[in-house]
């Protein structure tokens, strides 16, 4: 008929025509679909079997020679989440893991890191889907992440022997209970390039804001920037400034951040803060070229490579800057806010929190072997060897490390503030508002205070109204 | 071709000034990744001091290189193949019954799935694979992949069966052809041009999602390479020296396909060109 | 006749089954889940949440807050689509002609697809902050809140340009030559031949493309994130990563996806009318 005859013509009209029988494309698809059947295949299949645990643990490996069914021990498995991914502390993770390891041999750690806003995210969602991991890291239990505690997802540590290996342990009840085993202990200041305060004629460290202010200045002559400001980052903003408020306000009043969040206290009516601003803009001259464009990584790299002399941070960041170049020299002291030296102290502690048990793991008791492996003298060592950082654990000799020789120098001396127990961090909505305000303080010439105060205020009432 | 020969080449000048502009991005992630972090730290731009393969052994020591690399070519090649074939099946069905008004409300429905970000479904999905028992397993973030890639492949499938004459499958139909006959021997073929071109896609996509493989799979030994890459971004500090390392690596089996795959893909393209 | 009819309706049911599952399970089945969240106070953590019934969305509407993502994301939107498409058109146009040095091209700009979007972002710090001040010597995009958001469109150009240009040039090369010379035998202009023959042709490539630049674009995500965190001063915060902090950041889960909802409704009506308006134009074979 008719219509057949059509179809085995080219149609009018510019459509495209193939004929059907010897269409190249059909061959061409049939010889595409045969792999990709066969890899769909192969995909189900591998894809089940891989779901099973098949592959090693990610942590240390069991004593060798040990059978894994030995007829006493059941095959346990614990799961730890943490967020201490840089190098030093996944070795010294790696120490802990080998050495609970060797002591049980019949229990597989599975270790689960991930960097800071990744972590918290992965760690909701696990809880959240009743898959807790058995084993977690959190700190600001008392505060930020309070929410843990009253979600009831942790165990009640208060009991535990290995707990009393730690030194200064009493700061970390919360409501007269233990919830987390603290392991090491940050101090908050500046760190400061050695080589570049000698270059510039700075003979001795600043201990008053006016010395400070000096310290600036000596620096800028010599053609370095006096701070390394890595302001693109919300999180390095709130620590350069809470190097100052760590340092000053909450030795004035302890219930500084409480009082703010609580909308008690207004930025507007508090002197405190108003001396924070100025300090920062005062600093902000002499920073490197495009603070704001600047990451954290590169902020460190720059007090690394000796082109910045200063970084406001808490101590961890030393490790960092050293892992940038090993052969730095670095030193550390608290920021000086008063010019009453005998008002700087430096504030050393450790937040409430640290490693902490999920208070419904099937696997509890295993969970608590390896803390009490983590609290002894050894692991700290290891700590202070590979992560770098002042170990908590009671009897651990000092660490060899010149810049934490200085930290403690100033323990020694009687011119330490601890802060443990004390709230240090603003909840992370908070803490975002004000790194944003002061970011914007900043980026107007005129660094109004008042008017940064007043939107301080207006962005915490809102936070406030909306919390629940 | 119609244009003055001048025009000609300074249209090919343009398009080689903007694609060496286009390469710089991939200048310093290779460069990068040859270069120890203390020299990445002194300049950025500079060629490194030496070849030294250092940052790859160690990334791929680090992140595991094989088990991540079958893992990702395995979920990569599942999703793909899965999506392209429910894809044009469903394309087809409704491309060829648009006048009901049913299958236009099932097309807004996959449009309207396009907007949802996927925020809104994350932890449902987690909650949603555990009480199934497949987190943490391939055929899991296989089923979400495919299952969150078919609006947007139907969509563009729709479109290109429509432009696909009629008459072909209404003589395939007179000629004794069954409706699945019809659909793979006539219609399938005549959207080789963009399903050769979706397939590319698909393969990138699929080999770099990072949002799915973060959630579902969480042990090691099921991870893919985009997730192992993350371990890298430190809490104080980036190992950029590394993470391009690892991404160079990562980046390596994309380009191999690609190139490998134009061929098919011109294929497709210029057969749409050829007239009968 | 009956039968025949209720045989092509499980016939065409079966074509649509694949997708219908897929989706269903992966897509339809969480979201529903998701809805019922958003009318609690759930801090995404505790395994209680307490029914609020509409006060999350009432907070929504009275809060001001809201408008600075939302300015954000329709101002990067917007730029994003006609920066993508036109520059997209432009190389598929260029391309599609036979010349040395042709594949080669093709292949780099499609090759940035394929670097992961966290290291994209990563490259383009290093290079607006390092590249451009040796070059130019300005300071980063990412500074200065009035240039960040250009900031970001510059690089997901860069990495999304070559899909979209994939499929114009697919388009493109399904216009049948004939046609081009029946224009210019009728005595069409290059510009001509091109706005009568080549762009009607290829309606539904612009469907695809704008319809979807569009809403990828209103969705962006990842880019702003890792590139510049939302800010500075959250001159990059789209409502995407705004969403995002409440659900997981800031523990207001509940809010967070009452807040989706909203903007999922707001894509939806962008996204069908966009489409529904290109769609019209289209040529049925």
């Amino acid at each position: 008929m008719a219509v057949r005859q059509q179809s085995r013509t080219a149609p009018t009209g510019g459509k495209p025509s193939t004929p059907y029988h010897e269409s190249k494309g059909a061959i061409a698809m049939k010889k595409w679909l045969g792999p990709a059947l066969s890899v769909m295949m192969l995909g189900a299949v591998i894809g089940c079997g891989g779901g099973n645990g098949g592959g090693a643990s990610s942590g240390g490996s069991p004593a060798p020679g040990v059978s894994s069914s030995s007829p006493d021990q059941p095959k346990v498995k614990l799961t730890l989440a943490h967020l201490m991914v840089e190098e030093g502390a996944r070795v010294w993770v790696a120490d802990m893991i080998s050495h609970f390891n060797a002591k049980y041999p019949n229990v597989e750690v599975e270790e689960i890191a991930a960097n800071t806003d990744k972590y918290n995210t992965m760690l909701k969602t696990k809880i959240a889907s009743d898959d807790a991991p058995d084993i977690m890291l959190l700190v600001n239990l008392n505060d930020a992440n309070k929410d843990y505690l009253d979600g009831g997802f942790v165990l009640d540590l208060t009991d535990q022997p290995f707990m009393q290996n730690v030194n200064s342990i009493d700061r970390q009840y919360i409501d007269g209970k233990l919830y987390a085993l603290p392991f090491d202990m940050n101090a908050n200041g500046v760190i400061y390039n050695k080589d570049v305060f000698e270059k510039s004629g700075i003979s001795e460290v600043p201990r008053t804001y006016s010395q400070y202010k000096e310290a600036l200045e000596k620096m800028k002559q010599a053609g370095f920037a006096g701070i390394s400001l890595g302001f693109k980052e919300n999180y390095y903003v709130t620590g350069d400034v809470g190097a100052d408020w760590r340092a000053g306000a909450l030795s004035a009043n302890p219930n500084w951040i409480e009082d703010l969040q609580s909308r008690k206290l207004k930025f507007q009516d508090d002197p405190l803060m108003k001396g924070i601003l100025e300090r920062m803009a005062d600093r902000f001259a002499y920073s490197q070229q495009d603070p704001f464009g600047t990451d954290a990584a590169t902020a460190l790299s720059l007090v690394a490579t000796g082109k910045a002399g200063m970084l406001q941070h808490g101590s961890f960041m030393v490790d960092a800057v050293k892992k940038i170049n090993p052969d730095v020299r670095l030193g550390f002291f608290p920021f000086p806010w008063s010019e009453d030296k005998a008002d700087n102290n430096l504030p050393l502690g450790t937040g409430i929190g640290g490693l902490a048990v999920y208070k419904d793991s099937p696997n509890k008791e295993w969970a608590l072997k390896f803390l009490e492996v983590v609290a002894t003298k050894e692991m700290g060592e290891s700590l202070q060897v590979n992560k770098g950082g002042l170990s908590l654990i009671k009897d651990v000799a000092l660490p060899q490390d010149p810049t934490f020789q200085e930290i403690i120098g100033y323990r020694d001396s009687g011119e330490a503030f601890d802060y443990t127990g004390i709230r240090t961090n603003f909840t992370t909505e908070f803490n975002n508002a004000l790194a944003t305000k002061v970011v914007e303080f900043l980026m107007d010439s005129k660094h109004d205070v008042s008017a940064a105060l007043q939107k301080l205020d207006a962005e915490f009432d809102r936070i406030a109204r909306t919390n629940g | 071709m119609r244009l003055p020969l001048y025009k000609q080449w300074s249209v090919n000048l343009l398009v080689l000034a903007l694609a060496i502009v286009f390469l710089v991005p991939f200048y310093l992630s290779i460069v990068t990744s040859f270069k120890s972090l203390l020299e990445i730290a002194e300049s950025v731009l500079a060629l490194p001091k030496s070849l030294t393969f250092d940052n790859y052994a160690k990334a791929i020591e680090t992140i595991r290189l094989g088990r991540s690399f079958v893992n990702s070519a395995i979920v990569t090649a599942a999703s793909t193949a899965l999506i392209l074939l429910s894809s044009s099946m469903g394309a087809y069905a409704i491309a060829r019954n648009y006048a009901k008004r049913g299958y236009r409300l099932l097309e807004a429905l996959l449009l309207a799935a396009l907007m949802v970000p996927f925020q809104i479904i994350m932890i449902p999905v987690y909650k949603l694979l555990k009480t199934t028992a497949m987190l943490n397993s391939l055929t899991g973030a296989v089923l979400i992949l495919v299952g969150t890639s078919i609006p947007y492949c139907t969509f563009l499938l729709i479109g290109f069966i429509k432009s696909v004459p009629r008459e072909l499958e209404e003589s395939a139909v007179i000629d004794g052809c069954g409706p699945y006959r019809t659909f793979w021997q006539i219609v399938f073929p005549l959207l080789k041009p963009i399903v050769s071109c979706l397939s590319v896609l698909y393969v990138l996509w699929m080999w770099n999602d990072f949002n799915v493989s973060l959630i579902v799979l969480q042990k090691d030994v099921v991870k893919t390479l985009t997730v192992q890459q993350f371990y890298f971004f430190g809490e104080n500090s980036t190992e950029y020296g590394l993470a391009f390392a690892a991404a160079c690596l990562s980046m390596l089996p994309i380009v191999a396909v690609f190139l490998g795959a134009q061929k098919y893909i011109i294929e497709g393209l210029t057969a749409g060109a050829l007239k009968g | 006749m009956k039968t025949s009819s209720l045989k092509r309706s499980a016939v065409t049911l079966s074509f649509l089954l694949p997708i219908l599952l897929f989706f269903s399970f992966a897509m339809l089945v969480p979201f529903l889940m998701g809805i019922q969240v958003s009318f609690t106070d759930w801090n995404g953590l505790s395994r209680t949440m307490n029914y609020i019934g509409l006060e999350n969305f009432k907070n929504i509407f009275i809060s001001p807050d809201v408008l600075i993502p939302l300015k954000n994301t329709v101002l990067y939107g917007l730029m994003y689509v006609v920066a993508n498409n036109v520059l997209a058109l432009t190389l598929a146009l260029a391309l599609n002609r036979q010349f040395r040095g042709r594949n080669a091209s093709r292949l780099i700009f499609f090759i940035p697809n394929a670097l992961s979007p966290v290291l994209t972002a990563f490259v383009f710090s290093f290079i607006y902050k390092d590249l451009f001040s040796e070059l130019f010597g300005i300071q980063s995009l990412f500074s200065s809140t009035g240039t960040a958001l250009i900031g970001i469109v510059l690089l997901a150009v860069w990495h999304n340009v070559g899909i979209n240009m994939l499929i114009y040039l697919a388009a493109l090369s399904g216009v049948p030559k004939d046609l081009y010379e029946a224009a210019t035998v009728d005595g069409a202009g290059a510009w001509q031949r091109f706005a009568n023959v080549t762009l009607p042709m290829i309606v539904p490539a612009f469907t695809v493309c704008i319809t979807l630049s569009l809403t990828s674009g209103l969705r962006e995500f990842a880019f702003p994130l890792v590139a510049t965190g939302g800010g500075p001063v959250r001159s990059t915060e789209t409502l995407a990563i705004y969403i995002y902090n409440y659900l997981f950041a800031y523990n207001k889960a509940g809010y967070g996806q009452a807040l989706a909802f909203v903007f999922m409704a707001f894509l939806l009506i962008v996204g069908l009318t966009v489409s529904r308006l290109l769609r019209r134009k289209e040529i049925e074979a």
